[in-house]
C-alpha cells in the first residue's frame, strides 16, 4: 500500500494502545489480545502518526535522528507504513 | 560478590556515571550478576538509554528479557485498566498493592518484573468482587481461592495484609490495619492508568516486610526500596506507622542491606534511624545469613519473629511459619492429593531436613 507523499497518512485504529521503550516500542491491540513490537524507527515513525504528521515531514526527522538520505528515509517510511496498515494499526 | 552487588545496584538505579569505561571483563562478570539476580531488563535500559553499547551476545540475550517482560507487563497492565473500568462502574474499585504500582517508579514496564498483581479488596466487599470478576470471565485455580486468572491477567485477592488469614501468628509479628491503608490511600497513574494505591510510607512498609517474608529473594525489591525511599515521604508518619504496625525492623533491616551492602545513599532521616537502631547479635547473625544467602525464606521468617514481643509468641510464630495449616500445606505441596494430607507433614519434615542438609554442606564448603 503506497502512503501518499506529503499528504497525512491514516489514523491510528481504535482500541490501541501504544508504549515506548529504550530501543522501539510496543502496539498493545486490546480486541485481538495481541502485541506489536517495534524498532526504533518504525517507533519514531508510529508517534509521527499520532501527531498526525505527512510523510515528507517523518521523512525529514528520521533524516536528522539516523544520517540517511531524504530518499532512503521516506522509502523506510513507506515501508513502514505498508506495514502497520498491513497489521491494520492505521485505517486511511 | 558484595562489591559485585554494590556496583550492579549503582548501574539499576541509574547512578553509574562511568559505564563507558568498564572493559569487555568487567561487563561480562557484570552482566552474569544482573542475570542471577533478575534484572536483565533494567540493567539493558540503563545502557541504551546512556548510550552504551553491550558485548553483542549479552545485548542480544538481555534485550529478549527486556521486551518480554515489557511485554508481560504492558499486557496485565492494558487488561488491568479493563477491570479496573468495569469495577469503578460497579461501585467496587480495589486497592492495587505494590508491586504493580512500583513500575511508575522505573523507566518503563521493561524494567522490572511483575508475577501476578496483588489486589486489596474494599473492607466488605469480597463477595462482590469476586463475583465482578467471574462475570468478567476470571477464574480461580484449584487450591488457591483468591487467584483470579482471565488470560495474562492474574489478580491476588487479598483482604488482609501480611496475609495473616495464611498464619495467623503473623498478626503478632506486624499488622497493617486494612481500614487505616484504605483511609490515607491516593490515587496515581502508573503507565498512564488510574489506579487507587497505598500512601507511600504504607508501600514502603509493606514492600519491606514483602521482601523479609521472602528472605530478600529477589534483588529487585532493594531496588524497589531505594526507589520508594527517594520519593517525598513524611518521615514523622512513616515512624508513627512503622511504630504502630511493629514494622520497625522489617524496614530497618531493609534499610541496613541498602547502606552497608549496595553502599546506597539513603536519605539523612533513614540514616538517623538506622544509627538509633539496636539489634541483639543473634539478630546480627542472621542478617548476615540472610544476606548470604538471600532467597530462603526461612531466613527471613526467623528475623521476622524478633518483631514479635513475647518469646512464647515469637516461638508460635516460627512454629506456625514452620509447620502452617492444612490448606496452605496443600499449596506448598500442589501434587499431593487432598485424601493423603496426612501425609504433607512428614513431607514437610524431610523438605526441611534436606534444606537444612544443603545449608550445612554450604556451610562447610565455605570454611
Amino acid at each position: 500500500m503506497d502512503a501518499p507523499k506529503g499528504e497525512k497518512i491514516g489514523s491510528a485504529c481504535p482500541g490501541l494502545a501504544y508504549r515506548k521503550l529504550a530501543d522501539g516500542g510496543m502496539i498493545y491491540d486490546r480486541e485481538k489480545k495481541l502485541v506489536h513490537h517495534l524498532n526504533c524507527t518504525a517507533a519514531h515513525v508510529w508517534e509521527h502518526c499520532q501527531q498526525g504528521d505527512r510523510v515528507d515531514e517523518i521523512a525529514q526527522d528520521l533524516c536528522l535522528r539516523y544520517d540517511v538520505g531524504l530518499q532512503t528515509a521516506r522509502a523506510d517510511v513507506e515501508m513502514i507504513l505498508a506495514e502497520f496498515a498491513a497489521a491494520r494499526l492505521i485505517a486511511p | 560478590m558484595s562489591r559485585d552487588l554494590h556496583r550492579l545496584h549503582l548501574v539499576v538505579s541509574g547512578q553509574a556515571t562511568d559505564l563507558a569505561e568498564w572493559g569487555d571483563d568487567g561487563w561480562r562478570g557484570l552482566a552474569t550478576q544482573a542475570e542471577e539476580e533478575g534484572v536483565e531488563g533494567l540493567f539493558y535500559q540503563r545502557c541504551r538509554a546512556a548510550g552504551v553499547p553491550l558485548p553483542a551476545d549479552i545485548e542480544e540475550e538481555f534485550r529478549a528479557v527486556y521486551r518480554e517482560t515489557a511485554e508481560l507487563n504492558f499486557v496485565a497492565l492494558e487488561e488491568l485498566r479493563g477491570v479496573l473500568e468495569g469495577l469503578q462502574d460497579e461501585d467496587v474499585a480495589p486497592l492495587v498493592l505494590p508491586g504493580a504500582p512500583l513500575l511508575a517508579l522505573y523507566p518503563d514496564p521493561g524494567c522490572r518484573p511483575m508475577d501476578d498483581i496483588d489486589i486489596l479488596v474494599p473492607p466488605g466487599f469480597g463477595p462482590r468482587l469476586k463475583e465482578a470478576l467471574e462475570v468478567c470471565g476470571f477464574t480461580s485455580p484449584a487450591r488457591h481461592n483468591e487467584l483470579f486468572v482471565r488470560g495474562r491477567l492474574t489478580l491476588d485477592l487479598h483482604d488482609d495484609l501480611l496475609n495473616c488469614g495464611r498464619i495467623g501468628s503473623r498478626r503478632h509479628a506486624g499488622w497493617m490495619e486494612p481500614g487505616e491503608v484504605w483511609r490515607d490511600r491516593r490515587e496515581e497513574w502508573v503507565e498512564g492508568i488510574p489506579m487507587t494505591v497505598m500512601c507511600r510510607e504504607d508501600s514502603l512498609l509493606f514492600t519491606a516486610v514483602h521482601a523479609l517474608r521472602h528472605g530478600f529473594g529477589r534483588f529487585v525489591w532493594f531496588v524497589d526500596l531505594h526507589f520508594l525511599m527517594r520519593e517525598p515521604l513524611d518521615w514523622e508518619r512513616l515512624r508513627a506507622k512503622a511504630e504502630r504496625y511493629r514494622l520497625e525492623r522489617p524496614l530497618l533491616y531493609g534499610l541496613r542491606f541498602l547502606r552497608d551492602r549496595l553502599k546506597a545513599e539513603l536519605p539523612n532521616r533513614g540514616v538517623e534511624w538506622l544509627e538509633e537502631m539496636r539489634l541483639r547479635s543473634l539478630e546480627e547473625r542472621l542478617m548476615e545469613r540472610a544476606f548470604v544467602d538471600r532467597g530462603r525464606g526461612e531466613w527471613g521468617d526467623l528475623l521476622w519473629s524478633f518483631s514479635v514481643a513475647s518469646r512464647w509468641r515469637q516461638c508460635l510464630f516460627v512454629i506456625e511459619t514452620v509447620f502452617p495449616k492444612p490448606s496452605v500445606l496443600l499449596q506448598v505441596f500442589p501434587r499431593l492429593p487432598r485424601p493423603l494430607l496426612p501425609l504433607a507433614y512428614p513431607l514437610r519434615i524431610v523438605q526441611l531436613l534436606a534444606r537444612g542438609v544443603s545449608q550445612l554442606a554450604k556451610l562447610v564448603r565455605s570454611r
